[in-house]
C-alpha cells in the first residue's frame, strides 16, 4: 500500500514542497507539490538537488549509529555506541569540563539553514554558556543590527511588478544562491520596463539581466553607497516630506556625503562616474525603489556596517521604507519568536557579561543587544538573542589555543564543517584538535566530523518536521511534517539537546517530548494547529505599510522604533555604543590598484603582482561545503575553479584548465583556472571544496589542505569591522601562480601535510 | 457512499462576508480571485415591506460536472465523496473548465505568483477535510450566522439531509442540467 505524505526538501532554506510515496515506513519516490511553496513545478524542474532527497536518505555514506573515538584524534578509528553511551558519556565529560572552568567553556559552532538551532542555544542558555559561535557576522547579522539601529526593526524587500519603479541586487546572485521563485520574479522584472540595477564585481546572471552593471572594486560597495546619497542629496533627489517628517540627522548624512562626489567614487570603485549618477537618478527617481542586498556585502569585513547604514539611509532619504513596492518593516511573529524559545533570559547578568565579545565588538554582544533591543521592544519587538550575540571566531579559537581570557575546551557543531566553513582553516584546525571534547551533529563523516569524539546521527529532510522561521524577525514560517519516522538510529537535533538538557537536570525547560510537539507549541499563540500548518506549509501574516503614520501613544504617531523615533540617518545608539553616527568608508584592499584590461600589462612570471580575491560565490548544484559527494554532480563540476576575466587571464599568461596556486598571507590553496566574465583584476574562488571521495581523517582529512578558500582567509578581529567583528572574504590581496599539470584526483600528489 | 452537499440559508445570510474573507484566509487567494462571493440584491419591495436579498455564491460541486467532462488532462475531477477539485499536478492552465462552468466559479490569477496558470476554485475545503476527516469547510466554520450548513446527503441522519427533506429550497439554473450541489432556502420561502 503506498501513501503520498506531504514533506520537504531541505537542502536549501526555501524547503520546497513535495510529497513522499511511503510503503511501510520507507520512501519509495517522491513527487512536486504544487499546492505548497513553490507553488511551481517548474522551479523544481530547475534545480539539481531535491530529487537527491531520496539517495540521501539511505545513503550508505551517511553516519546512521553515534559513533565514539577510539584512537587518536581525526584517526578514523571509532566504535559504535548507543544513544544512551554516547549522550551519557557526553554529559559526563562535558560535567567535569563545567566543573573545572564553569559553563562558559563550552562553545558551539552552527551553519547553514538546515537545521533548527533553538534547542541548541536554549541548552546553552541553561546550562549558562554565552558563547555560541556562528556565521552572522558575516551574513545576516551585519544587515540585521544595522536596519534595528537605523528603522527599529528590520525589513524585507517588496518587488510588485505593478508598483515598482527600480530593483537593485547588490551583491548577491540569485540565480544561483536563490534558484527559486524570487530568480523567476527577478527574471520577470528583467522582462518588463522596470530598471534593474546589478553591483557586482562578477558578471552574474542576475548582471546579464541587467539595464546597468556596475562591476565595482571588490570591497568598495561602502563609497558607492554613500556616493549614491552624495548624488541623490546634491540634485535634490531626496523624498522631502519624508526626510522633513521622518529622519534624524539629515544635515549630518550630508555632510558626511559630501566627499563622494561621482568622479571621487568613480576613483575609489573604479567604476564609471556617469554610471554613479544614473544608478543614483534610477534609485531616486522610481516611484517605489526596492534594493536586495546579499553576502557579498555582509562579507567585506571593515566597511560592512558601514555599507548597510548607507543602503539603510539611502531608502529613508528617497523614501523607500515601509511603501508598497520598495520594502516592508516585518512584524515580529505572532507565534512563539525564536529570542523566546532561546531561553536567553534565564542566562544570569554574570554569565552574559562572559561572553567573550564583550568589550570587543560592542555592538554584537549581551550589552549591545540590551540597548537595541530596548528601543525596539517600544513597538513590542523582541530582536533574537543567540544569532546578534553569537561569539566571535577569532575570539573563540584564542580562548580554544591559549585559554584567554579564560579556556573553552568543549565544543558542540551542528549543521556546519568549520574546517571548510570558518576563516583560517589551519587555526580552526589546531583550535579544534586541542579540545577536550568535540561532539558534532552530522550527516555525514565530514573533515569536522572526523575530527570529534563524538558524532552523532542527526535526522535530515523527509525524516524530521520542519518549521523555518527567518530567525524571528518576520511573521512567517514554513515548511511542513515529517513523511517517515528517521531511519536507523538518527535522531532530530532537539531529541539530542533535550536528552542532554534532560541529563543536565532541565527537565521542566523541556516540556515537549518531541520536536513536532515543540512546533506545535510554538504555533499555539498564532492560532493554528499544526496539521493545518502542515496542510498549508506555511504560517504567513503579511505586514501592513506605512506603519509609522499609524496612531501610537501619547496622540503621536507610532513612529519608529528608534532612540529619537524616527529613521536614524546619524545614530544615537551607535554613538553611545563607541561607533560612528553617519556611515563612514574605509579604505582597505589591495593597496595597489589592480590593472584594468590588456592594455596595462601586469609583470608577467612566477610572482606576478597582486589581485584582489573573493571567495564564496555560490554555484549550483553545490551548497557551501555541501553535495560534492554526489557523483553526478561531481561529473559535471569535478574540480574547485578560481574564475578571472579573459583580460586578466591572458596578462597572466593563463589557460583555461591550467592549475592555478592561488596564494594570500595566510596560506595557498590549489584551484583549477576558467576564464569567466568579470571585473579585471578580481580572482573569484569556489568556496568549501573538499573531496568526500577521500579517506576521511588524517592525514588529508578529505583535502581540507588542497582546494580550501579558507586556507586563504583570517578572521582576526584586528582589521575587522569593529562594532560587529565581520571578517573578511572578501577584497583580499592574492597571487595567482600557475603549477604544472597535475592529477587532482590523486591526494599523494596534491595535498601538503596537515599544520599541527 | 458519502454526498456531500451545502444548504446556504438566505434566510439566516446578513451579507457579512465573513464566509468569502474566512476563504481567503485559508486559500491564501490573490486580489483577484474568489471562491465564494455574496451578492447582495435590493432593496426590494415596497416599503414597509421591503428587503434585501443575498446570495452567497461558490462552486457548485455539480452531480454532473461539465467541467470535468471537458479538462484535457483529468485534472479537474470528482471524488467518490461528491466533491469537485484541480489536481494541480496535471493542470496545464488551459482554461477549457473557466468556460464550461455555467456559474463562473472558477478562474485563474494573473497577479499571484502562487498556482498562477492554474484553474483555481472551491474545494469545499478538501485540504482541511483530508487533515481532519471531521473538519468542515472554512467558510461553514466561521460563519456565525449558521446560514451554511455542510454535510452528507446520504446519510439521513444528517442536518442537511433532514433540511433538504423538511424545507422548500432551490438550486440555482437547474435546467441546465448540472445537477447542482448547492440547495438555497431562499429569503422569504422555507415553507413546504
Amino acid at each position: 500500500m503506498t501513501e503520498l505524505r506531504k514533506t520537504n526538501c531541505h537542502f536549501c532554506g526555501y524547503l520546497c514542497a513535495f510529497e513522499a510515496q511511503v510503503e511501510e515506513g520507507r520512501v519509495t519516490g517522491l513527487v512536486p507539490d504544487p499546492t505548497r511553496y513553490p507553488y511551481d513545478p517548474d522551479i523544481l524542474k530547475g534545480c539539481r538537488r531535491w530529487k537527491m532527497n531520496l539517495e540521501v536518505l539511505d545513503d550508505p555514506a551517511r553516519v546512521n549509529h553515534p559513533l565514539r573515538r577510539v584512537g587518536e584524534r581525526g584517526s578514523g578509528q571509532w566504535e559504535r555506541v548507543s544513544w544512551e553511551e554516547a549522550l551519557d558519556g557526553i554529559t559526563s565529560r562535558l560535567k567535569g569540563l563545567i566543573n573545572l572552568y564553569g559553563p562558559e567553556t563550552l562553545a558551539s559552532a552552527i551553519g547553514g539553514p538546515h537545521a533548527s538551532f533553538w534547542p541548541l542555544h536554549r541548552f546553552m542558555s541553561l546550562l549558562g554558556s554565552p558563547n555560541n559561535m556562528g556565521i552572522g557576522q558575516i551574513c545576516w547579522n551585519p544587515r540585521i543590527w544595522m536596519d534595528m539601529v537605523t528603522f527599529g526593526w528590520t525589513i524585507e524587500p517588496d518587488i510588485d511588478l505593478a508598483l515598482t519603479g527600480a530593483v537593485f541586487i547588490w551583491g548577491t546572485n540569485p540565480a544561483q544562491s536563490d534558484n527559486s521563485a524570487f530568480w523567476r520574479h527577478l527574471l520577470k522584472v528583467a522582462r518588463s520596463d522596470i530598471p534593474l540595477v546589478v553591483i557586482d564585481p562578477r558578471s552574474t546572471q542576475a548582471a546579464a539581466q541587467a539595464d546597468l552593471w556596475l562591476p565595482l572594486k571588490p570591497g568598495t560597495d561602502c563609497a558607492l553607497a554613500l556616493g549614491l546619497l552624495h548624488v541623490i542629496i546634491a540634485e535634490g533627489l531626496c523624498d522631502h516630506d519624508f526626510v522633513e517628517r521622518w529622519c534624524h540627522g539629515f544635515d549630518e548624512l550630508q555632510s558626511a556625503v559630501a566627499p563622494y562626489s561621482p568622479q571621487a567614487v568613480a576613483d575609489i570603485c573604479g567604476i564609471p562616474a556617469r554610471d554613479v549618477r544614473s544608478a543614483a537618478r534610477i534609485f531616486a527617481k522610481a516611484k517605489a525603489a526596492a534594493l536586495v542586498s546579499g553576502r557579498g556585502i555582509d562579507q567585506t569585513g571593515a566597511n560592512v556596517a558601514a555599507t548597510h547604514r548607507a543602503i539603510a539611509c539611502l531608502r529613508a532619504v528617497t523614501g523607500n521604507l515601509d511603501k508598497p513596492g520598495a520594502c516592508v518593516i516585518t512584524e515580529q511573529s505572532d507565534f512563539v519568536p525564536e529570542a523566546v524559545l532561546e531561553l536567553g533570559s534565564s542566562l544570569t547578568k554574570d554569565q552574559r557579561a562572559r561572553c567573550l565579545n564583550t568589550p570587543h565588538t560592542p555592538l554584537q554582544c549581551y550589552e549591545g543587544y540590551a540597548k537595541v533591543n530596548a528601543l525596539t521592544e517600544r513597538l513590542g519587538r523582541t530582536m533574537p538573542l543567540r544569532y546578534l550575540t553569537s561569539a566571535h571566531p577569532d575570539l573563540v579559537l584564542k580562548a580554544m589555543c591559549e585559554g584567554k581570557p579564560y579556556p573553552i575546551r568543549a565544543l558542540v557543531v551542528q549543521a556546519t564543517n568549520p574546517l571548510l566553513t570558518y576563516a583560517d582553516t589551519k587555526r580552526v584546525f589546531k583550535a579544534l584538535s586541542s579540545l577536550d571534547l568535540l561532539v558534532v551533529l552530522e550527516y555525514y563523516l565530514t573533515p569536522t566530523a572526523s575530527l570529534a569524539d563524538y558524532v552523532l546521527p542527526i535526522a535530515g529532510a523527509i525524516e524530521r518536521p520542519l518549521f523555518q522561521a527567518h530567525g524571528g524577525v518576520a511573521n512567517i514560517a514554513y515548511g511542513g511534517p515529517a513523511a517517515v519516522e528517521p531511519y536507523h538510529e538518527r535522531r532530530t537535533d532537539y531529541d539530542v539537546f533535550r536528552e542532554l538538557g534532560v541529563r543536565f537536570g532541565q527537565e521542566s525547560d523541556w516540556p515537549w517530548p518531541t520536536l513536532k510537539d515543540a512546533f506545535a507549541a510554538t504555533l499555539a499563540p498564532a492560532g493554528m494547529t499544526w496539521e493545518e500548518y502542515c496542510c498549508k506549509g506555511i504560517y504567513y501574516r503579511p505586514p501592513a505599510f506605512f506603519k509609522h503614520e499609524e496612531p501610537g501613544t501619547e496622540g503621536r504617531r507610532r513612529g519608529f522604533a528608534t532612540t529619537t523615533g524616527k529613521v536614524e540617518l546619524a545614530s544615537e545608539i551607535l554613538a553611545e555604543l563607541g561607533g560612528q553616527r553617519v556611515p563612514t568608508y574605509l579604505p582597505q584592499g589591495p593597496a595597489a590598484a589592480p590593472p584594468q584590461g590588456p592594455a596595462a600589462a601586469p609583470p608577467q612570471g612566477p610572482a606576478a603582482a597582486p589581485l584582489t580575491l573573493i571567495t564564496g560565490a555560490r554555484k549550483q548544484p553545490y551548497n557551501a561545503s555541501m553535495f560534492l559527494g554526489n557523483p553526478r554532480f561531481r561529473k559535471a563540476y569535478p574540480k574547485p575553479l578560481a574564475e578571472m576575466s579573459e583580460a586578466t587571464a591572458e596578462a597572466y599568461g593563463l589557460a583555461p584548465g591550467d592549475e592555478v596556486e592561488v596564494s594570500t598571507k595566510n596560506g595557498t590553496a590549489t584551484f583549477t583556472f576558467k576564464a569567466a566574465p568579470m571585473r579585471d583584476g578580481v580572482v573569484s574562488i569556489d568556496y568549501g571544496w573538499w573531496y568526500p571521495e577521500w579517506k576521511p581523517g588524517a592525514p588529508d582529512f578529505g583535502g581540507i589542505w588542497a582546494s580550501n578558500a579558507n586556507l586563504l582567509t583570517d578572521c582576526s578581529l584586528k582589521g575587522g569591522e569593529a562594532m560587529i567583528g565581520t571578517w573578511s572574504y572578501n577584497a583580499l590581496e592574492c597571487t595567482v601562480q600557475r603549477i604544472r599539470k597535475r592529477g587532482m584526483d590523486d591526494p599523494e600528489e596534491t595535498c601538503t601535510a596537515p599544520v599541527q | 457512499m458519502t454526498r456531500y452537499v451545502m444548504v446556504m440559508d438566505q434566510r439566516r445570510c446578513i451579507g457579512c462576508q465573513s464566509c468569502s474573507v474566512a476563504c481567503r484566509t485559508w486559500n491564501d487567494l490573490p486580489m483577484d480571485i474568489v471562491y465564494n462571493p455574496v451578492v447582495t440584491e435590493g432593496v426590494k419591495g415596497e416599503w414597509p415591506h421591503v428587503h434585501v436579498n443575498y446570495t452567497p455564491l461558490i462552486c457548485m460541486h455539480c452531480e454532473k460536472a461539465p467541467c470535468t467532462l471537458c479538462c484535457p488532462t483529468g485534472a479537474s475531477q470528482k471524488d467518490d465523496d461528491g466533491t469537485v477539485w484541480i489536481d494541480y499536478k496535471k493542470c496545464m492552465g488551459c482554461k477549457v473548465c473557466v468556460q464550461a462552468c455555467p456559474y463562473g466559479a472558477r478562474d485563474t490569477s494573473e497577479m499571484s505568483p502562487r498556482l498562477e496558470r492554474y484553474a483555481r476554485k472551491c474545494t469545499f475545503c478538501r485540504d482541511r477535510r483530508q487533515m481532519n476527516p471531521e473538519a468542515k469547510p472554512y467558510c461553514v466554520d466561521t460563519c456565525h450566522q449558521k446560514a451554511r450548513i455542510f454535510g452528507d446527503l446520504d446519510d439521513p441522519e444528517s442536518e442537511v439531509s433532514r433540511i433538504i427533506g423538511s424545507v422548500e429550497t432551490v438550486r440555482l439554473m437547474e435546467d441546465f442540467g448540472t445537477e447542482p450541489q448547492i440547495y438555497y432556502i431562499p429569503a422569504l420561502g422555507g415553507q413546504r
